[in-house]
């Protein structure tokens, strides 16, 4: 088995909500807010200080809109947040020698 | 972190990654719009042949068709609206909107002009709606639906062996059991997962 060392993962990445949201984004083409909050259970406060980190990173982009009058913001991941989730659990799996 | 956390969150990405696709799978209303506009002009279409309805086919299919069009063209703009929108519902939609094109071409050119046959048409139809069913099924991992894609291929290919006016009944109930039926159990399957909390 290969030999396991985590300080080769993606630190941005490496935190529970910040990975839950790319996991999700990953399966999605856009995904609201509030869709993103529900999925990953939590607090709006919270989840927007992860978000912005990944925005400020380029790793996911926001949009806004309107539905019904309300605004609501779209999150997609872009190329660089796609490739950058691609290649975390890819060395997640080859470092704990998974496939 | 240790090895076994690495596990555990390769486990729930994978998690994550499934829930999201569960959640927004293929939208049953578009099935039962088409299927519902199809049967019923194919069952007008056979009393018109057999003599119990007089008039022309295309007063049966013109409005039947537009009707179905623009039913599939709100639902498909209420969907644009929903909270996400999954890389599979893109493809799915290009499927069905170049297998509908596909039919109305196949329908109102080739049937209109002659070039395909009265015996060949509801075969033909009943392939391409196989394909459709079984890419949606495909697409959206729901291993049953493409199960029923693969019937209606079997369908259409004993409709172009055993031709006739038959066809039209027989595609009619097809598209009830096949279409209309499939259609409801997905938008039964949405209504339960959105009473469950989940995001629409």
């Amino acid at each position: 088995m290969t030999e396991f060392d985590h300080t080769r993962l993606d630190d941005l990445i490496h935190s529970r909500i910040r990975l839950a949201v790319m996991a999700v984004l990953a399966s999605v083409e856009r995904a609201e807010f509030s869709f993103l909050r529900d999925q990953v259970n939590a607090t709006d406060g919270n989840l927007g200080a992860h978000l912005r980190k990944l925005e400020d990173a380029g790793y996911l982009s926001a949009e806004k809109r309107f539905v019904e009058r309300k605004p609501v913001t779209d999150y997609r991941l872009t190329a660089q947040g796609r490739a950058a989730f691609d290649a975390y659990v890819a060395r997640l799996a080859a470092l704990t020698g998974t496939k | 972190m240790t090895q076994q956390n690495a596990l555990e969150d390769l486990a729930y990405i994978r998690q994550v990654m499934e829930q999201t696709r569960r959640y927004t799978a293929a939208k049953g209303v578009f099935f039962v719009i088409w299927g519902v506009a199809v049967s019923v002009s194919l069952v007008l279409t056979w009393l018109q042949v057999t003599g119990g309805v007089g008039g022309n086919q295309w007063a049966i299919w013109i409005p039947t068709t537009l009707v179905a069009w623009g039913l599939t063209l709100y639902f498909a703009w209420r969907q644009q609206r929903e909270s996400a929108v999954p890389h599979h519902a893109h493809l799915i939609g290009m499927n069905w909107t170049a297998i509908g094109i596909a039919m109305m071409f196949m329908f109102f050119v080739g049937v209109a002009r002659g070039t395909i046959g009265y015996p060949a048409i509801n075969g033909l139809a009943a392939l391409l709606v196989g394909i459709g069913i079984f890419n949606t099924g495909h697409l959206s991992g729901i291993r049953w639906l493409a199960g029923v894609g693969v019937a209606w291929l079997v369908c259409g290919a004993l409709m172009l062996a055993w031709p006739g006016l038959h066809t039209l009944l027989l595609m009619a109930f097809l598209l009830v059991i096949g279409q209309i039926v499939p259609g409801l159990i997905l938008m039964r399957e949405e209504r339960v997962r959105r009473a469950a909390g989940a995001p629409a």
